[in-house]
């Protein structure tokens, strides 16, 4: 028996898998150990760092919806023949989202439009050629008259699915707070005053209120973004809307696998030089010197044209056009966390600098402690709210370097969907009158929410772990 | 009444935290005369500085804020000016100095330009008139050349000397009021002594009043007219100086005076405070000082004791208000009982040092090239029997330290041998040196740096005995730590807790405990008590003496503070610039010094035993840079004794007795 599609499993793909187990990994092992889930803790009674970890958990779940491909099988023509998959490569999100990716109009078109955004020569029924907004072929197609139908359409689309949502909501909030109680041995009715009092353990308060928000919000622009398009086309007619959710993998790749691939560089480097001083130190110190002074954008530039030029030679390796992209992302990620590691490493030896010569550090040496178990047991510890939160500013500030990158066209691949090409693309309509304006603000919209959630979160977990933080 | 220049009513000061409101000054309330010296004593965190602060109006914003009471300044309230006006009074009628000396000065000011500040805000003088008005008053805080000091920068003079100059710019407004936080704290005696000279010289002259801040009672005894003790936000107990020191009436005055070390005190355990200051984040019922007094009855527990005027003051305790009331006896505090004198007096000799000497080189230009030597440690030899102290006194950077941290192998010597029972241990490297490293062990001075903070207290102690595979009954088990957390005095639930959630002296006993669980012979302690309040102090002392005697350890102890020399140690090695320059028996040395440094040295501690008068010999100056050594014996330059002889050569040791010797031409006759 085979299955009617072919997994794919790109470069990207195995690697955030390997990130998923990694994290699990970690969490099952700080669930073991009381002190290390103490500062967690205090983390879980944070109402906004919790608010902002469910938006975060919506973004990474999309992520992980978009990074499981296959193949889809072709209709088979004969049996004798091998089976034979579709060249293009699907996601889960593209299935979950399936209307959206086929919703295609032929150019742009405002949200929530019922007509093109530009006027053409169109024949009418009684022959006569005129310009004008042709209706859309999937935008709110199910109007007969959309000029006066539209806005009654989305009023009662809105009050239906708000209440649904909301109906949706307290079922679920009111199962779930049932669960909470029997968890806790007391009454539903003196654990929802408790949760709205936020006088739980855990913000739940938030929690729900945030997720609840999300599933009204979902709840509302589904049925929407079907039967509109919710943030409008872009310029070949794509729904703006699918390209953000698309790009949501993108950014997270980023962000998280150029951390990965400078942790341990800066890691490893920077504490070496700030412990061992001397000959080593000044090795370091004159590697990255050296790397720092070629400029960054040239040097990235050059590593993806030379990849660009080896895809072009090879491309026989490549059996799609996503696996090619997928290359060119995850070879940006490496040179961008090539490059990316000097700031962090100047930190730490600086920061390491200072620690060896603590006074628990030469407690340690004078109790006959070997270099390698300082360094990991005294010296990385005392370092990592530096690493913390070295990490969360460039998570965002990577996600915004490849929104640069794209525009200088050594970003990634053009095929690659991205709020750095959304924006890129935009960029060149900014000038039109009327304004194209909805790609660039869906794009600003998606990027907003996962860097400012990923702030608010890392700030609370950086709290949560500087003991000269803790117990204030 | 009139005489009286400052006023302080009820004064509170609160804290907004996470915790509550933390009442840092609680009601407040004393006067100070013109021209007389009060003096504000207390542990850390009993709201001295706080109070300083909201005289000034400095409270930190937006946490703090005087909640109420009054501030009179010559029957002016302060608290009911406003910022602006502050402004023109802070530095021109009330002005203040700081503990640090390093910090409290702009590090890219020239120092001239510092004070001028003051001088053109205050007293409008422009150009020459200002820059004289400047080098006036450096020179009379004792600035020697002023006019070239002027266009000097901060870094370019002595800790001592920058204090003078935060005491010229404190007086360029010509205060009438000077507030001093703990202005000699982070001095060496030798040069605190200057500075309290110089304060006492500076306030007949202009007859300003002085409040002094400061938790050492030596200060106290010194210099000041008047005394309140602060407890817990309050003043337990107000008095004149000469009346304070003889008869102390508040059980904790009564106690802070009776922790201090000193030879009266030999051979028994310090008086120790019990318990920790309550929190101050929650109104009290009773006596603040209920739960650790010997005195406590019920009526502490609940009743708020009030302000008992005596003769010579006051005092806040249920013991001065119902004099006739039936006091239950004086409960036998358990610290009271004398620890018994080392029965055994075998000279088995644990280590040996021979003309250390530790030289840092100085590498200048684009090459490295080494264009002289630090000498941090200059020939010092030293010798130290089992179950005996010896004691390394010296101001700082006289390389005490370094000799400490060179015993225990941290950093290279350059020449010299440290024998530990037998053994040169800078010939040692590798295993062998590791093996070696159980029998010597250190304890810094830092307690809140010298504990890993991302490590819980039980991998601290177990940390040594893993890198050193010791066998330990049982790898498994954990009793031993048990164990040795009672033996240093703390519950063992410790072990599941992290540094930062115990205090200062609970740490030193976390420190001493991770150095027990290796089992030393050697233990050097780096000014171990320092950083600590007296009470707490008297507890690590008593702690570390009844390990002595359990365990036969040795301790080279390295401190400053002569009083804990006096109580603690068997003998006593004088540093000076890298070498020593005087050693012996405690008794003989602290009692008949013979080196002129020693003997400045001595006289330069403020005595709180108001028998004790003593002369002060003055020393001049500061000590010089170990990168030019001065020719000659090395403290000629300050010695008030000083021959042509000594400008010509080092003076060799002179044997003064048995165990005594010196270095100094006085005595090579």
């Amino acid at each position: 028996m085979s299955l009617p599609f072919q997994a794919v499993v790109l470069w990207t793909d195995s690697l955030i898998y390997l990130f998923l187990v990694m994290a699990i990994f970690f969490a099952f092992y700080v669930s073991r150990k009381e002190h290390l889930l103490s500062p967690w803790r205090q983390i879980r009674r944070r109402g906004l760092a919790m608010s902002a970890l469910v938006v975060l958990m919506f973004y990474v779940s999309v992520g992980l919806l978009d990074s499981i491909h296959f193949r889809k099988q072709l209709p088979e023509t004969d049996i004798n023949l091998e089976r034979q998959y579709a060249p293009e490569v699907l996601s889960l999100l593209d299935v979950i989202t399936g209307q959206l990716k086929k919703n295609v109009e032929r150019t742009y078109s405002a949200p929530l439009a019922t007509h093109a955004f530009s006027k053409e020569m169109l024949e009418g029924p009684d022959g006569v050629q005129q310009r004008v907004f042709p209706r859309l072929t999937f935008g709110g197609a199910h109007l007969l008259s959309p000029e006066t139908e539209r806005s009654s359409d989305l009023l009662k689309m809105l009050v239906k699915q708000s209440l649904k949502g909301i109906l949706l909501f307290s079922i679920l909030t009111f199962l779930f707070i049932c669960i909470l109680s029997q968890k806790y041995q007391i009454r539903p009715k003196e654990m929802l005053r408790k949760v709205l009092h936020g006088e739980t353990e855990t913000a739940w308060r938030s929690i729900i209120f945030t997720a609840g928000l999300f599933l009204i919000l979902i709840e509302i622009l589904a049925p929407l973004s079907i039967k509109y398009h919710l943030f409008g086309t872009d310029k070949v007619g794509q729904d703006v809307l699918y390209l953000s959710l698309k790009g949501i993998r993108t950014g997270l790749v980023i962000g998280t696998l150029t951390t990965l691939a400078m942790l341990p560089f800066a890691i490893f480097l920077g504490i070496s030089a700030g412990y061992f001083r001397g000959k080593i130190d000044d090795a370091i110190q004159y590697l990255y010197t050296t790397l720092s002074s070629i400029p960054g954008v040239l040097l990235i530039a050059s590593a993806v044209l030379i990849l660009q030029v080896y895809m072009d030679k090879h491309s026989e390796s490549f059996s799609s056009i996503t696996e090619r992209a997928d290359i060119r992302l995850l070879f940006l990620c490496l040179i961008l966390g090539v490059t990316g590691w000097i700031g962090l490493c100047r930190l730490l030896r600086g920061e390491t600098l200072k620690l060896r010569e603590a006074e628990y550090v030469l407690a340690a040496k004078a109790l006959g402690v070997g270099h390698a178990r300082i360094i990991t047991h005294h010296i990385l510890p005392n370092v990592m709210h530096i690493v913390l939160i070295a990490v969360a500013l460039d998570f965002s500030g990577l996600v915004l370097a490849e929104a640069v990158l794209s525009y200088v066209g050594v970003g990634v691949d053009p095929a690659m969907i991205s709020w750095g090409n959304m924006i890129n693309n935009a960029r060149l309509e900014m000038a039109r009158e009327p304004i194209v304006w909805w790609s660039l603000t869906a794009a600003f919209i998606f990027m907003f929410g996962l860097v400012l959630s990923a702030n608010v979160f890392s700030d609370a977990v950086r709290d949560a772990f500087d003991p000269r933080l803790r117990g204030r | 009444m009139n005489n009286s220049l400052l006023q302080i009513r009820d004064l509170k000061t609160w804290f907004s935290t996470d915790e509550g409101v933390v009442r840092a000054v609680d009601g407040v309330s004393f006067e100070i005369a013109r021209g007389k010296t009060f003096a504000l004593v207390g542990e850390s965190g009993c709201g001295k500085s706080m109070t300083a602060l909201s005289i000034m109006k400095l409270v930190p914003q937006p946490a703090g804020r005087i909640a109420s009471g009054q501030i009179l300044l010559e029957g002016e309230d302060l608290c009911l000016l406003p910022e602006f006006e502050m402004r023109t009074l802070r530095g021109k009628r009330i002005s203040m100095i700081f503990q640090e000396p390093m910090t409290s000065l702009n590090p890219v000011m020239t120092i001239g330009h510092q004070i001028r500040e003051t001088l053109e805000y205050h007293l409008k003088l422009r150009n020459t008139a200002a820059k004289n008005r400047t080098i006036e008053l450096l020179d009379c805080v004792g600035i020697p050349d002023p006019s070239r000091r002027y266009d000097e920068y901060p870094h370019q003079i002595s800790g001592g000397m920058k204090q003078r100059v935060m005491i010229a710019m404190a007086l360029s407004g010509e205060p009438d009021l000077l507030i001093a936080d703990e202005p000699t704290t982070a001095l060496d005696v030798t040069i605190q002594a200057q500075i309290l000279d110089l304060l006492a010289r500076l306030q007949q002259e202009r007859g300003m009043a002085i409040l002094l801040i400061t938790h050492d009672l030596g200060v106290v005894a010194e210099v000041a007219d008047e005394v309140a003790v602060m407890y817990a936000g309050e003043i337990v107990e107000r008095s004149e100086r000469g009346a304070f020191f003889e008869n102390p009436r508040h059980p904790y005055s009564q106690k802070l005076l009776s922790s201090l070390p000193g030879n009266k005190k030999r051979g028994e355990a310090l008086e120790i405070i019990r318990g920790a200051v309550p929190p101050l984040n929650r109104p009290f019922r009773g006596c603040r000082f209920f739960n650790r007094c010997d005195h406590a009855w019920d009526r502490c527990e609940n009743v708020l004791p009030a302000w008992t005027l005596l003769e010579t003051g006051g005092i806040r305790c249920h013991l001065a208000e119902t004099p006739e009331k039936e006091v239950p006896s004086e409960t036998e505090a358990e610290a009271s009982k004398t620890i018994p004198a080392s029965i055994q007096d075998e000279n088995r000799s644990l280590l040996q040092v021979d003309h250390l000497k530790i030289h840092f080189p100085i590498q200048k230009g684009l090459l490295k090239r080494v264009a002289g030597y630090v000498k941090a440690v200059d020939g010092v030899s030293l010798k130290i029997n089992a179950g005996k102290t010896l004691a390394l006194v010296g101001e700082s950077g006289c390389g005490k330290t370094t000799v400490g941290k060179a015993i225990l192998q941290l950093i290279p010597q350059t020449e010299g041998s440290i024998l530990l029972e037998g053994t040169n241990l800078s010939s040692l490297s590798g295993e062998a040196l590791r093996k070696k490293r159980r029998d010597f062990q250190i304890i810094f001075q830092d307690p809140y740096s010298s504990l890993n903070p991302r490590m819980l207290i039980g991998d601290i102690l177990k940390e040594g005995v893993t890198a050193l595979k010791i066998n330990r009954v049982d790898k498994k088990n954990d009793t031993w730590i048990d164990q040795l957390l009672e033996q240093v005095g703390l519950s063992p639930d410790a072990k599941n807790l992290y540094p930062h959630e115990f205090s200062g002296g609970q740490r030193q006993r976390i420190c001493i405990a991770r150095v027990l669980a290796v089992q030393p012979k050697l233990i050097v302690c780096d000014e171990p008590t320092s950083a600590l309040d007296v009470s707490v102090q008297a507890q690590v002392l008593n702690l570390l003496k009844q390990l002595q005697e359990e365990y036969q350890l040795g301790y080279l102890f390295i401190t400053h503070d002569l009083s804990v020399v006096d109580y603690f140690a068997h003998e006593v090695a004088v540093m000076y610039l890298g070498r020593i320059v005087e050693f012996g028996p405690v008794e003989t040395v602290l009692s008949d010094p013979k080196h002129p440094y020693t003997r400045a040295l001595l006289s330069a501690v403020p005595q709180v035993d108001p028998e004790k008068k003593r002369k002060i010999i003055r020393i001049e100056g500061d000590l010089p840079s170990p990168i030019h050594p001065p020719k000659g014996c090395f403290f000629h330059p300050r010695c008030p004794e000083a021959m042509p002889v000594c400008r010509e050569a080092y003076p060799s040791p002179s044997q003064l007795s048995a165990s005594h010797q010196t270095s100094c031409f006085i005595y090579s006759r």
